[in-house]
């Protein structure tokens, strides 16, 4: 299937499929290609979006309490980020602790200058740290990666 | 190569089973004329990473405040009748145009589009057993909802009354202190105010 810019869909690829839509939600980092940005959310309802900076969206509850993250032009990032070998912790999948604390070592100096934004970012790494929050990359580039 | 590329995979004989998946297009208020309408479609990827993690709120979202009617999902006669009834982005309060960060081949995002919803509830999923189902839940007053849209012409006439792009994700945000119809720190996040 293609969408009304003509890039393939997603759905075209019937390996690796969830089986059923039925049960417990499945909390894992997804990459949305539309919007060029990867999201973790931990659980079901209301998740409002708290914007730190032009690269993280910190995402809560509705006592505003963090329940997941957004990095934001990802491709980008993530493209330059395996270019300058950045460690990958299973080739099937991105170590979202790894990517954050990427983007943390990138925005350096500007980052130790600013409480807030430092205590967002911590906040993103703790949270991807303690549920082990990781994308899964697609098929094709794992096994261009390994063969 | 684009190491991205998909990393969600669904057959598509769920999305037959499951009707809720399927969302209808969107009617919107053209950026360039407000009293004009665009037609634009749901984002596949959005759709499909939602259902890959088995995420109901933003679908039932979707299809609360943009498509106008309410999602075809069990359950629905929980919800207090008549309070609360769907919107569309024809609602909108306010629309913005570009959002100043590098998305996809854009250094800056100038062509997404943001438009601004007001409502005073929304629908979401409560999955507490036992038994899962929708929910009505108002919003406290210093939220909104965002809708970004990636247009597939820069020119809307060019799209010749065709689907002019998609929604690529439907966000809730917090509001301005002073602004309650507007996102907190909105002339940071976007290049410039539409209408």
């Amino acid at each position: 299937m293609k969408n009304v810019f003509g890039e393939q869909g997603p759905d075209d690829v019937e390996r690796h499929g969830t089986e059923s839509l039925n049960g417990p939600i499945v909390p894992e980092a997804t990459y949305f290609s539309d919007s060029d940005c990867v999201e973790y959310v931990g659980q079901e309802g209301l998740a409002i979006h708290r914007r730190i900076d032009e690269k993280l969206t910190l995402i809560l509850d509705d006592t505003r309490t963090p329940i997941g993250f957004k990095l934001k032009g990802f491709r980008n990032q993530y493209q330059k980020w395996i270019q300058a070998k950045a460690v990958l912790e299973r080739p099937a999948f991105v170590d979202m602790v790894a990517a954050l604390e990427w983007v943390c070592s990138e925005l350096g100096d500007v980052l130790m200058k600013n409480t807030d934004r430092r205590k967002a970012y911590k906040a993103a790494v703790d949270l991807a740290a303690e549920r082990s929050v990781k994308l899964r990359l697609p098929v094709q580039t794992v096994e261009a990666r390994c063969f | 190569m684009d190491l991205l590329g998909t990393n969600v995979s669904l057959h598509p004989r769920l999305i037959e089973q499951y009707p809720w998946a399927r969302l209808p297009t969107v009617v919107a208020p053209s950026p360039e004329n407000r009293s004009e309408t665009i037609t634009l479609e749901v984002s596949k990827p959005f759709i499909l990473g939602n259902l890959h993690k088995r995420f109901r709120t933003p679908m039932l979202q979707t299809w609360f405040h943009l498509t106008g009617v309410w999602p075809p999902v069990p359950n629905l006669m929980a919800l207090p009748e008549g309070e609360c009834q769907p919107g569309t982005l024809l609602d909108a309060v306010a629309c913005f145009r570009g959002i100043k960060r590098p998305c996809l081949d854009e250094d800056d995002g100038d062509s997404v589009l943001v438009y601004i919803l007001k409502p005073e509830s929304t629908l979401v999923f409560d999955d507490r057993p036992p038994l899962p189902h929708p929910v009505i839940k108002m919003l406290d007053k210093d939220l909104l909802l965002a809708a970004y849209v990636r247009l597939a012409e820069r020119s809307i006439a060019a799209a010749g009354g065709k689907v002019s792009g998609c929604v690529t994700k439907l966000e809730t945000l917090e509001a301005g202190p002073g602004e309650p119809g507007l996102p907190l720190d909105h002339f940071e996040r976007y290049e410039k105010r539409v209408w």
